[in-house]
């Protein structure tokens, strides 16, 4: 067997040129439809834009320098950030604390139980949205709840409050979105040794033990999964607030996401496509980060620590 | 082993490129020899539909051609889309406060030798013409009249006649009248009238005093002394104790207020009225004339009018769809079916739908002094910020300084957009 280059066989080449041909549609789609729209959105972001008419003015830079000076970017972060604070820990918690009950041999009902608490996932983000301004309204069953056990007097409006109304978006998306979680870390718990567990006992472990030194170790790259999963999705949160605000951002730029803001200088009429092209890279950029940070904090590469 | 191999690599290779290249290739043939129009719009209600499917058959009669749909369901984003990729239909609806972004961008062409301006109220054919000319036919109007519950009032002890004729009176004489609702029906039970914290429903407070919000030059102006002091007047409402927004009560908006026995007037627009006849069968109602303002009579007007695109391959039949939708037989049917308002007069004086609701004749009258919600390129933005911020200012005990804060807030977030 050769291995100096001139003699790459012509069975090789034959091998190669059939590779690449049976890639080749594929690769094409994803050319156009992926990376030359990309490449369009960096050029976007260098001009000034009018689509309709298909001008691009080059603007020195203009779209960066207003990135500076954009005090909706910052209020948008904040509420992104605190987004993704608040929900990501609290599906990845509840979702691993869920699936370890429902992995549990002596649990009844298995079946059912999963079947019911996948539900919510399955149910599109618009519909859930304006069932939970139906349960939220001032008039609704939470208000009603909480008036008859008199833990308010008067009914909070939640829908339309600078404090209450990201905080309902928060409940909303983690009750959506942990039976998915809850799911995938179910599959892998099956493969977890039950003579682990039994070891563990004879040893003097109660659950909490069990599920801290035993279950949490043994999902770790699934968790790094689950919160790169997380905080991918609640950065690029935008339906949500749409429907709650009515596009506005809520009260006082109180759900204000990132994502709302590019829609709005995207769809404005004041031709700012190149200035929301920006904030979409940037919002990339910020995504690309904070889960390189949530990898390397979560132990890295799950197969070479463990 | 080896040419099958070939063989197959070949051919999976020329049907994926036939595939694709098919796949865009073949949309485009259609019934040949037939011209096709294309129109864009939105979906209404069911009547809606039915009356514009009613329409489209009869001009496909008139002029043996094909009427091809095009629905939108966002269309201040789906349509600058097709604009910019060259697939627009050939005619589509415009509503007034989107006229100007269209008209800027010269999309729209001028209709001034297809229908004449002077067919409809003047206020109308001004919202869709730049320059003396015409370039979108208004198909039907909205306004806004006060509709009274006569079963509140009767119960409360108020005669109808009582009502004030302007809004100064109102706010000396709501706090009385909403007292004696409050001892008929108990407090916070039932309020006086509704106030919307939406732009478009305080718009006519805005401009008085010939004050506009938005600059020539496309800055946002709310906070200048002569519109706050205006505003004010918004806010007195709300401190008479009389007045609130129907999420305060509860509801999504002031019909379903008005429908539930929320409010005893309401300041709403002519398509809630078949809805409170059809929906709530046992509300007894009148309906009222707009309060003057300043002494001047005032209220806001709703248009959509049809507007033809530039480069329409089939300008005759496009043309002849404008003149058909725009004109007094199209126009009849559309309005008769659906329960808007005509915007020619000729349509409105021999309007069946008129005759036999009188009630609805206080609209149409309206249209002769209504203003139309419409102000540039930067009034989306402008709504949308205001809608931010102005509900901090629009509770009970608002001062003065309340409302300009947030109108300078207003201002500092839209102008913040505007500038970028």
């Amino acid at each position: 067997m050769t291995t100096s280059k001139p003699q790459a066989s012509k069975r090789q080449m034959e091998e190669w040129i059939q590779g690449y041909s049976f890639l080749a549609p594929a690769l094409l789609v994803i050319f156009v439809f992926f990376i030359l729209s990309i490449l369009f959105a960096v050029y976007l972001t260098f001009h000034d834009v009018n689509l309709i008419a298909h001008t691009y003015e080059w603007n020195d830079f203009r779209n960066f320098s207003n990135l500076l000076t954009d005090k909706q970017l910052i209020r948008a972060l904040q509420n992104t950030a605190f987004f993704a604070l608040i929900v990501v820990p609290a599906q990845t918690a509840i979702a691993l604390i869920m699936a370890y009950v429902l992995a549990n041999r002596e649990v009844k009902g298995k079946k059912f139980f999963r079947l019911i608490y996948f539900l919510p996932t399955l149910t599109s983000s618009a519909a859930l949205t304006l069932i939970f301004m139906f349960i939220f309204n001032q008039n609704g069953p939470i208000n009603q709840m909480l008036m008859s056990l008199q833990i308010i007097d008067s009914p909070i409006n939640f829908i339309n409050d600078t404090e209450w109304t990201l905080r309902v978006i928060m409940a909303m998306n983690i009750w959506s979105t942990v039976p998915y979680f809850m799911t995938i870390y179910l599959a892998s718990l099956v493969d977890l040794p039950h003579s682990l567990y039994e070891a563990a006992e004879i040893d003097g472990a109660n659950a909490i033990d069990k599920l801290r030194f035993i279950t949490i170790p043994y999902l770790r790259p699934i968790t790094t999964y689950v919160v790169l999963s997380g905080i991918i999705g609640t950065f690029q949160m935008f339906d949500q607030a749409y429907i709650f605000s009515g596009g506005t951002g809520g009260p006082v730029n109180s759900t204000l996401t990132v994502s709302l803001l590019i829609y709005q200088y995207a769809f404005g009429q004041n031709h700012q496509m190149g200035y929301a092209a920006v904030l979409a890279i940037l919002l990339a950029i910020i995504i690309f980060i904070v889960t390189r940070i949530a990898e390397k904090l979560n132990g890295g590469n799950g197969i070479e620590n463990s | 082993m080896k040419t099958w191999k070939k063989f197959l690599t070949t051919g999976v290779l020329a049907a994926a490129t036939v595939s694709m290249a098919a796949c865009s290739g073949g949309s485009g043939s259609s019934d040949s020899g037939k011209e096709t129009l294309t129109i864009g719009y939105w979906k209404g209600s069911d009547t809606e539909n039915a009356a514009l499917d009613t329409l489209i058959k009869q001009f496909e009669e008139d002029n043996g051609v094909k009427v091809e749909s095009k629905v939108y369901t966002d269309i201040t984003t789906q349509l600058p889309t097709d604009l910019a990729g060259g697939t627009a239909p050939d005619v589509f609806y415009i509503d007034s406060s989107f006229y100007p972004y269209l008209q800027g961008e010269g999309v729209l062409n001028d209709i001034s030798d297809v229908v004449s301006a002077d067919d409809y109220y003047e206020t109308l054919a001004s919202a869709f013409s730049t320059d003396g000319k015409l370039y979108a036919a208004p198909k039907d109007v909205s306004t806004l009249a006060i509709y009274a519950n006569t079963a509140i009032f009767e119960k409360a002890g108020i005669a109808l006649s009582e009502v004030p004729t302007s809004y100064e009176e109102f706010i000396k004489w709501a706090p009385g009248a909403q007292e004696k609702i409050d001892a008929a029906y108990g407090k916070g039970q039932v309020y006086l009238m509704n106030l919307n914290a939406d732009l478009a429903r305080n718009w006519p407070y805005m401009v008085a005093d010939d004050q506009n919000p938005i600059e020539k030059d496309g800055t946002v102006n709310t906070s200048n002394p002569t519109i706050v002091k205006n505003l004010m007047t918004a806010i007195d409402l709300f401190n008479t104790g009389a007045v609130a927004t129907p999420q305060q009560v509860g509801a999504g908006d002031e019909g379903a207020g008005f429908g539930t026995g929320k409010f005893a007037l309401a300041l709403t627009g002519n398509w809630n009225y078949q809805v409170f006849k059809t929906q709530y069968k046992d509300l007894k109602f009148e309906v009222l004339p707009n309060m003057t303002y300043k002494g001047e009579k005032v209220t806001m007007q709703f248009t959509v009018g049809w507007g033809q695109y530039k480069n329409t391959k089939v300008k005759d039949l496009a043309d002849k769809w404008i003149q058909f939708v725009g004109g007094k037989e199209g126009m009849s049917s559309w309005t008769e079916a659906v329960g808007t308002l005509a915007t020619r007069p000729d349509v409105a004086e021999s309007s069946k739908n008129l005759a036999e609701n009188p009630a609805l004749q206080v609209h149409q009258d309206a249209i002769e002094y209504a203003i139309a919600w419409q102000n540039g390129t930067n009034l989306a933005t402008l709504q949308s910020s205001y809608g931010n911020f102005i509900s901090e200012a629009f509770k009970k005990g608002a001062a003065q300084a309340d409302l300009e804060a947030a109108l300078k807030q207003v201002d500092e977030d839209a102008n913040s957009k505007i500038k970028k």
